[in-house]
């Protein structure tokens, strides 16, 4: 006979796991925003929403706000456009498809830190690629106005491969018969592809923009490395302003506070478009 | 209405010939039907006919018009799919209307077109629904609404039916009938199921190895079947096919394994031929009555007004059906096959004979 709350002991050990791994993390962190912490003075005193409230005054907070939130839009906007584009092309069939897609994935299979490297190089001044190529002379990483544009294409360039890989996943379980069907029935390529492929679409678009948009948030590597930050904070996001005020400065209690704004708004962006998905 | 021809029509995928020459002509408002075994190449040439598909060689007319070139959209037929091909993200209503949105008609004769045809298929009621909320028989109905809707020169319809329960397509294929009387639409449909075609068709072409074995009109196939893989693809359950002897030509005698028969025509042939013989063109009995002879029931299967029964005689099985209910496994029966009823087949080139 099955006892009454057996089903309870069976999640158990799945609930301790997430309990220190996430749960107590988390917790710690919103406790630790809640202090003036400062390791190099030895201060640790409770302070309330303090650290919050200064938060609003930060300018270099703001910035990084701003930062990321362009970082965010811009990057993920272009990868969904020349996600769906490549998707779309590999879609049709052609004898080196295999062999194309391999290579299309390469940018995303190489660590970050590699790639942001090998960017570095492509955007020197004197010696790079890229000021060869244009036959330009502009300083891409040292410029307050480029820095931060550079480190996006490097973001689209690194992961408009995975978008693509998943529309195209999603492009392979429209049935035929829908496109022949709407064909017979008269319609166009664009046509089809605005009422049939695009909403067909739809959900793998969505779950695409949720990974998308929550990594891009968060990006801290391949700018960290890229640029450090600089020139003069242009290209601080959010996760590298939080890192450098927790273990660059040892403020615990503030750079906690900035963790937290972190993770509530990849919370609202992730219930956003669960939300989205769900209807 | 719109006269259908095919002319020399051959595809070929890479190096494998699907289709091997097919010359069709299908009349002004006919319900044609291409009859065959899964992989025969018929859907193949049904989308040829739509065209998305190209055929390898050959021509395609609507009306003495030449359509070969023509793309899919601009050869006005609607076509019926298998899987319905229903658009999951849009409701009944605008799937129904999608033919007419293409051609940017107004929204008045969208509304009242799309209402004619619900109508005219039962559907009133679920217009607002998404597909997925319908029922197998109810999107059926969805996906012949929408190729209606468009008053298209040519209908094609590629296994409308075979994914609906076996009481559901009974029922689709009286509404199939009576909308083709209603509308009048030259029909080309492709089915496997013999008795689908047999039931809906004016002519019906059995479809085998990529060429056409024989187009006729149902019940000729079922009467005079031109080759033997028409014989056993026509009715169910399918032709008895026996080995016999030709003793003499004129009058005609063969021997089948020790049961000599005498038929009405005479054989022109060599001393071997193929015997058919359908399981209702036997007389059966229970009593030993003279020229029938005696055998032992190994299987029964009542199947309601029938039974099925194999019997088997001095090594012969034969499918035999009976209105006799009181057969059982094991009974001893006597039978005689109805000579009249006899096809004869060429063993070697299992041509009719």
């Amino acid at each position: 006979m099955r006892q009454k709350g057996e089903g309870y002991g069976f999640i158990v050990p799945a609930a301790l796991v997430l309990l220190f791994v996430t749960i107590y993390p988390l917790v710690y962190v919103f406790w630790l925003s809640l202090h003036r912490k400062h390791l190099i003075f030895q201060i640790s005193r409770f302070s309330g929403l303090e650290n919050y409230l200064f938060l609003l005054q930060d300018e270099r907070f703001l910035r990084a706000l701003w930062n990321t939130i362009y970082f965010t839009v811009v990057s993920v906007g272009l990868e969904l456009t020349l996600g769906l584009l490549f998707a779309l092309v590999l879609q049709g069939a052609f004898a080196t498809r295999g062999v194309v897609r391999a290579l299309v994935l390469l940018p995303w299979a190489l660590p970050t830190v590699v790639s942001a490297r090998m960017w570095e190089w492509m955007y020197n001044t004197d010696f790079g690629i890229i000021n060869y190529l244009l036959g330009v002379d502009v300083n891409w990483l040292g410029s307050p106005f480029w820095a931060l544009n550079a480190a996006i294409v490097m973001d689209v360039w690194k992961t408009t491969p995975f978008v693509a890989l998943i529309l195209m996943a999603g492009l392979q379980v429209i049935p035929r018969e829908l496109y022949q069907s709407a064909m017979v029935d008269g319609a166009g390529s664009l046509y089809i592809f605005l009422r049939i492929t695009l909403p067909m679409l739809k959900p793998v678009i969505l779950v695409a923009l949720l990974f998308r948009t929550i990594d891009a948030f968060r990006v801290f590597d391949a700018i960290y490395v890229l640029t450090g930050g600089g020139p003069a904070n242009t290209t601080e996001t959010l996760s590298i302003y939080a890192y450098k005020v927790l273990f660059q400065t040892l403020q615990f209690g503030y750079g906690s506070a900035i963790a937290m704004v972190v993770f509530l708004c990849v919370g609202f962006i992730s219930v956003f478009y669960v939300r989205l998905l769900s209807r | 209405m719109t006269r259908v021809e095919l002319k020399g029509i051959t595809k070929r995928f890479n190096t494998t010939e699907v289709i091997k020459g097919v010359d069709l002509l299908i009349e002004r408002g006919e319900f044609f039907t291409l009859l065959g075994p899964s992989g025969c190449g018929k859907s193949t040439l049904l989308n040829i006919v739509a065209g998305l598909e190209e055929p390898t060689t050959g021509s395609i007319y609507f009306d003495d018009r030449d359509v070969t070139a023509l793309s899919p959209p601009k050869r006005d037929v609607a076509m019926v799919f298998q899987t319905y091909a229903l658009y999951p993200h849009m409701s009944v209503f605008e799937n129904i209307a999608f033919p007419l949105r293409v051609r940017k008609e107004g929204q008045d004769t969208v509304e009242r077109e799309v209402r004619r045809v619900a109508a005219l298929v039962g559907l009133e009621r679920h217009l607002s629904k998404r597909p997925s909320q319908l029922s197998g028989g109810e999107r059926q109905r969805v996906a012949l609404a929408r190729a209606i809707v468009r008053r298209p020169r040519v209908f094609l319809m590629d296994e409308p039916l075979s994914n609906l329960d076996a009481r559901l397509r009974i029922i689709m294929r009286t509404e199939l009938k009576r909308l083709h009387r209603e509308l009048a639409i030259t029909t080309i449909y492709v089915t496997h199921d013999q008795e689908e075609a047999m039931s809906l068709s004016d002519r019906v072409a059995v479809f085998h190895a990529g060429t056409i074995q024989q187009c006729a009109p149902a019940m000729e196939l079922y009467r005079r079947p031109a080759n033997l893989f028409v014989a056993r693809f026509i009715g169910s359950p399918p032709m008895n096919i026996v080995e016999a002897k030709v003793l003499s030509q004129r009058p005609a005698v063969i021997d089948m394994c020790g049961m000599t028969i005498e038929l009405p025509a005479t054989v022109v042939a060599e001393e071997g031929v193929l015997a058919g013989i359908r399981p209702e063109d036997v007389e059966l009995s229970t009593r030993a009555a003279p020229a029938m002879a005696e055998a032992v029931v190994d299987v029964a299967e009542p199947v309601g007004v029938y039974q099925l029964l194999e019997i088997v005689y001095n090594g012969l099985r034969l499918m035999v059906r009976t209105e006799m209910e009181d057969i059982r496994a094991g009974d001893r029966v006597y039978f005689r096959p109805i000579a009249e009823r006899i096809h004869l087949f060429n063993p070697v080139t299992e041509r009719r004979l």
